[in-house]
């Protein structure tokens, strides 16, 4: 299945896009992350935040389902 | 006009008019912050308002001439919301507002302004540094320090 992957601030930059589409088969967030860090190994050394259809993902055992949005985030700088 | 639009347009003006935190495009004018206009105006007793702004900062030997920000809008506000919330509930507030900017911010320009109403000063004085503390590390907002040499910075507060 299909999810949507969006990156923001430093990360768009290293990832080289602002979003993607990313393939996986086992419908977890694990997979997914492993997937974009293979992809882009640079973002393996960031720090960031991720949210699953715009709420902080609190595990990496967090389920996806087919069309879920993914927004990895750096540490925040608001203010 | 059918049903489900009404209803829809309904709720588009409710959350309008709930609405307390502000994603504005540029630099935070007078103009573009507008003055308060709560139901609850003639309960306040004190105004408590804390304003950020683009600092001339030197990175490197390099000055900062402006700083960019991005976000996810509907995450920051929705965060920024539980965050007022919680602070109201808390410290009993009587409302408070958070503006923000988007986009290029010259230095010397306001990007930031949270402003916070009370019965009395004690609770404003409080909640103010708490909030502004709070939406800098935990709202998805992020800078680009612009420099006079035509290159830039990642802006970084750090998780907490």
């Amino acid at each position: 299945m299909d999810i949507n992957v969006r990156y923001f601030g430093r990360l768009a930059e290293i990832a080289g896009v602002d979003s993607e589409l990313l393939s996986i088969e086992n419908n977890v967030l694990s997979e997914a992350l492993k997937k974009v860090t293979t992809r882009k190994p640079e973002l393996e050394q960031e720090l960031f935040a991720v949210f699953v259809n715009k709420k902080k993902a609190v595990n990496e055992n967090t389920p996806l389902s087919e069309n879920d949005e993914l927004s990895l985030m750096p540490p925040f700088a608001g203010g | 006009m059918k049903i489900n639009t009404i209803v829809a347009l309904r709720r588009c003006l409710v959350d309008e008019f709930m609405r307390k935190c502000y994603l504005i495009e540029g630099e935070l004018s007078e103009e573009r912050i507008q003055a308060y206009s709560g139901s609850e105006k003639m309960r306040i007793g004190a105004k408590a308002t804390f304003e950020g702004y683009v600092r001339e900062d030197l990175i490197n030997s390099s000055k900062v001439t402006a700083l960019e920000f991005t976000a996810h809008p509907e995450i920051a506000i929705e965060t920024a919301e539980s965050l007022i919330t919680k602070y109201i509930t808390n410290y009993k507030l009587i409302d408070a507002r958070i503006f923000h900017s988007l986009g290029k911010v010259d230095v010397g320009n306001k990007c930031f302004q949270v402003e916070v109403f009370a019965s009395h000063r004690k609770e404003a004085f409080l909640a103010l540094p708490e909030i502004v503390n709070e939406f800098k590390s935990t709202v998805p907002l992020f800078g680009k320090e612009l420099l006079d040499d035509n290159t830039y910075v990642w802006k970084e507060n750090k998780y907490e």
